[in-house]
């Protein structure tokens, strides 16, 4: 249940916030580009060489095999990877609605409820769904994407709301139709916005999917709690070791195609 | 067994739960801002330790707080350490980054004006550039604090205190008709910590900012 | 000429980075109780110059000595609080009241805390605030003009000897601007403070100060004397360019009136006349059926100058301007002669004009 936080919501409005300036790639991007990945594959490698060096016994051998972890890996990332389009499917079109005109009283009572649902733990929506819905990857899905469309919507609207009423009028005036304006300024204008919303959602994602384990819908999270209730740290440790590296990673990739679709000048 | 019986039955449990709840947030709320708050002073003006001290509080940020838990249970070993340490590495990132944005949006004239009367660097901070920073500050440490409201709760696994302890006994009971009042308990009472450190920002905004400049 | 209070000498700076100086080897005296103003092409090093007398910038070499002392051997804290700085956007402590505001200096100097009271109130009033209804306000609740009297009264608050002024008036409208300048006048003749003061404004500077440097390029000093002698004695093109082209109008600025000035009212029969209410002066009854206007009398104690004079005489549309005493009582008029006199005066060679300015650097500045 990892928690991280868009930028743009740590300033408190009026605050000036730094301003990068630049076109298409920015300077540095390719140090930037490789320089995660390298740290993040010795990681990879320091935890194996630590693993390697240790006496295992029956249990943490029986637990660590190639076959098992890589099979945790990829459950952990179909759960991410569908609750995430699944936000993108669900966030995106509502934020814009929500900031349409005709909806401009509704946007206040959406932040307002984005507010709270912000303190909503996500461990707790979990054991509720598989409570109430039944356990199953069908369900944590659902969890999850309950408890990370926040950022995605939030982020929406606020990338939407940014932009200058008078673009978006002059737009209109050189006779584009409230589509256009739509799919022509306003949504490039906010993609940057958007995306650094769905950066927060997946490593909240990756975080969360790992509690999915204890309603047996496997992942990552299975290695942790098994090291848990087995009492074998060093399960423990490989499972919260390779979450963290994977969130990590996920959030190096959306930071990079985040500043890849930045409209250039921004 | 209704709900009103279980939260009779409970009652006691569940107080302790929510006040330790409280506690363990602002606990931790107040360390993230004791480092946070010097690391943004410290680093505020030399670009690369700034960035540096970012990247590695936005890296904490990232990693998965159930991660983070397993892998302290093995030096701190389990109940609140652990949680304390997390949640206080968790609230550091919106407190350097409010921090620095504060100090450096003070105006130029101000610190001018504040080093033409005579002030030396210490007095500067603490009379001007702090006091001018706070409101900014101050965001920065309600965001914090609300972010670990929720992340507090998963401290349950490891045996952390807090109402996480109400979810993970509904976890632990399912099948029992109290499974569910567990959760939902856990769940609202959550919120409610969160309304309540809403409550106790919103105070602490309107008596530590000076009107000279509220808004 | 006084005693000289700040000097500096051979003074340099040239900011890291830079290959071309903002100060080049400036060597300059100021007399202690005299404001003297700098005033030069933007970018040419008055700000930079004047932030060195208080090492707000370290000079790179050269030496800047006040009362013989040479400011680097100075904690620049303490010499700080010991030269009042008052800056054109202000800078007051938004977070702190009006009171906090111009205590700040005796807070650091340790004062107790009744006597930053009663030196608080003290220093609001003089520079015309009210204590009572100012001392609890904050910096956002006060006109810009009121924000730079408080500035002004924060700078003056630990009564230091010597006052650095960077454009104080220079964001205020010119109406504000002008009343600050009086108030300030008046202020300095009770005072009697050191004032280095960088102005933008010719006008400003003429009416303001005992003194004028006038920089160039690298804070080169073109000239520096007295305003009357610079208006009429430019020490190079640079300086008549900068004093502009009505030099002789500025002039006017500068030329107090006094009784010797004034000739009686025009004959009544024929021209305008002179309209009276209840013994006092209030207007012109002109003849040519333009019918009544009304005038402002210049008070000969409020220290009225020729550009006064000429100033109503043009409003007014009548012959003359009318000088009265503080009762309102006529004491005599201004008319275009005595103008034109004083024009021809500065803008020519002419002995007179000399004599005339002579008299005016006697009294009429400050
Ligand atoms: N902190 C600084 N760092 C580098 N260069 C500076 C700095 N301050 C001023 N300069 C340069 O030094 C020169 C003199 O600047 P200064 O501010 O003293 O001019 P000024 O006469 O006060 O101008 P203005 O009338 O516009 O206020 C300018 O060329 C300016 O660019
Ligand atoms: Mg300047």
């Amino acid at each position: 249940m990892a928690t991280a936080q868009p930028d743009a919501l740590l300033i408190p409005p009026g605050a000036p916030v730094p301003t990068r300036v630049g076109t298409g790639l920015r300077p540095g991007f390719t140090r930037r580009l490789v320089t995660t990945p390298i740290v993040l594959a010795l990681s990879l490698l320091a935890l194996y060489l630590w693993v390697q060096s240790r006496d295992l016994d029956i249990v943490e051998d029986r637990t660590l095999t190639q076959g098992q972890v890589l099979k945790a890996l990829a459950q952990h990332l179909q759960l991410v990877g569908l609750s995430s389009l699944a936000v993108l499917a669900i966030a995106v079109p509502l934020g814009i609605l929500v900031t349409r005109k005709s909806f401009r009283h509704a946007s206040p009572v959406t932040i307002a409820i984005a507010s709270v649902g912000q303190t909503i733990p996500s461990f707790g929506v979990i054991v509720l769904f598989a409570l109430t819905l039944g356990f199953g990857s069908r369900y944590v899905i659902y969890a999850l994407i309950l408890s990370t469309v926040l950022p995605v919507l939030s982020n929406t609207i606020a990338g939407l709301q940014q932009i200058e009423p008078a673009l978006k009028e002059a737009a209109s005036g050189v006779g584009m139709t409230p589509l256009q304006v739509l799919t022509r300024i306003e949504l490039p204008l906010a993609v940057p916005v958007l995306l650094a919303g769905l950066r927060t959602s997946i490593v909240l994602n990756v975080g969360t999917a790992t509690v999915a384990a204890f309603t047996g819908a496997g992942g990552l999270g299975s290695l942790i709690v098994t090291g848990l209730v087995q009492n074998r740290d060093v399960i423990t440790v490989v499972g919260g070791a390779l979450t963290a590296i994977l969130a990590l990673a996920l959030d190096h990739l959306t930071r990079m195609t985040q500043e890849l679709l930045t409209p250039r000048g921004l | 067994m209704s709900y009103e019986e279980y939260l009779g039955y409970f009652q006691e449990g569940l107080l302790r739960q929510f006040g330790d709840h409280l506690a363990v947030v602002l606990l931790s709320t107040l360390l993230g801002s004791i480092v946070g708050v010097s690391a943004g002073i410290l680093v505020r003006h030399q670009p690369g330790p700034r960035e540096i001290v970012l990247k590695v509080a936005g890296t904490m940020l990232t990693i998965p707080s159930l991660a983070l838990y397993a892998v302290l249970i093995g030096i701190l070993g389990l109940g609140w350490p652990p949680v304390l340490l997390a949640l206080t590495a968790y609230s550091l990132l919106p407190i350097i980054q409010n921090t620095i944005v504060g100090l450096n949006s003070v105006s130029a004239p101000v610190l001018e004006a504040a080093r033409g009367i005579g002030m030396g660097d210490k007095v500067r901070l603490v009379r001007v550039e702090l006091p001018l920073a706070w409101p900014v500050i101050l965001v920065g440490i309600r965001t914090a604090a609300i972010i670990l409201v929720s992340t507090a709760a998963l401290g349950a696994v490891v045996r952390g205190p807090g109402l996480g302890n109400a979810i993970y006994a509904g976890l632990n009971s399912i099948g029992s008709s109290v499974a569910l009042y567990q959760v939902l308990t856990g769940v609202g009472g959550v919120v409610v910590v969160g309304l309540l450190l809403n409550a106790i920002f919103f105070a602490l905004a309107r008596l530590t900012i000076p009107r000279g400049i509220r808004d | 000429m006084t005693e000289t209070l700040i000097r500096l000498e051979q003074l340099n700076k040239t900011y890291p980075g830079h290959s071309v100086p903002a100060v080049e080897r400036l060597d300059l005296s100021i007399p202690d109780g005299e404001i003297v103003m700098f005033i030069g092409p933007s970018g040419c090093g008055k700000t930079t110059t004047m932030k060195m007398i208080n090492r707000l910038i370290e000079p790179s070499s050269g030496r800047i000595v006040i009362a013989g002392e040479d400011v680097t051997s100075i904690d620049p804290n303490e010499l700080r609080r010991r030269v009042g700085y008052v800056i054109q956007q202000v800078g007051l402590f938004p977070h702190v009241r009006v009171s906090g505001n111009v205590g700040a200096v005796l807070r650091l100097l340790k004062w107790p805390s009744d006597k930053i009271a009663r030196r608080v109130d003290e220093m609001l009033d003089l520079v015309g605030l009210d204590p009572s209804q100012y001392r609890d306000s904050y910096p956002k609740q006060l006109s810009g003009g009121q924000q730079q009297r408080v500035g002004v009264a924060r700078a003056l608050a630990a009564d230091p000897p010597v006052m650095l002024m960077d454009e104080p008036f220079g964001s205020v409208d010119p109406i504000t601007r002008e009343h600050l300048q009086d108030e300030f006048l008046r202020l300095q003749q009770e005072i009697r403070k050191t004032i280095v003061f960088v102005t933008h404004d010719i006008t400003e500077a003429l009416r303001m100060g005992d003194r004028i440097a006038i920089l160039g390029e690298r804070s080169r000093v073109e000239q520096y004397d007295t305003p009357p002698n610079v208006v009429a004695r430019p020490s190079s093109d640079f300086v008549a360019n900068f004093i502009g082209t009505n030099a002789g109008l500025r002039a006017l600025t500068l030329m107090p009136i006094d009784r010797q000035t004034l000739v009686p009212p025009p004959a009544e029969r024929e021209g305008p006349r002179l309209v009276y209410d209840e013994d006092r002066p209030v207007g012109w009854h002109l003849s040519d059926g333009l019918g009544t206007t009304r005038i402002q009398p210049l008070r000969l104690s409020a220290q009225p100058v020729l550009a006064d004079a000429l100033n109503q005489i043009v409003s007014s549309q009548a012959p003359a301007a009318v000088v009265v005493d503080d009762d309102g009582q006529l004491l005599g008029c201004v008319d275009m002669s005595a103008v034109q006199a004083a024009v021809r005066g500065a803008a020519g060679n002419g002995d007179r004009s000399d004599v005339q300015m002579e008299a005016a650097s006697g009294d009429g500045s400050a």
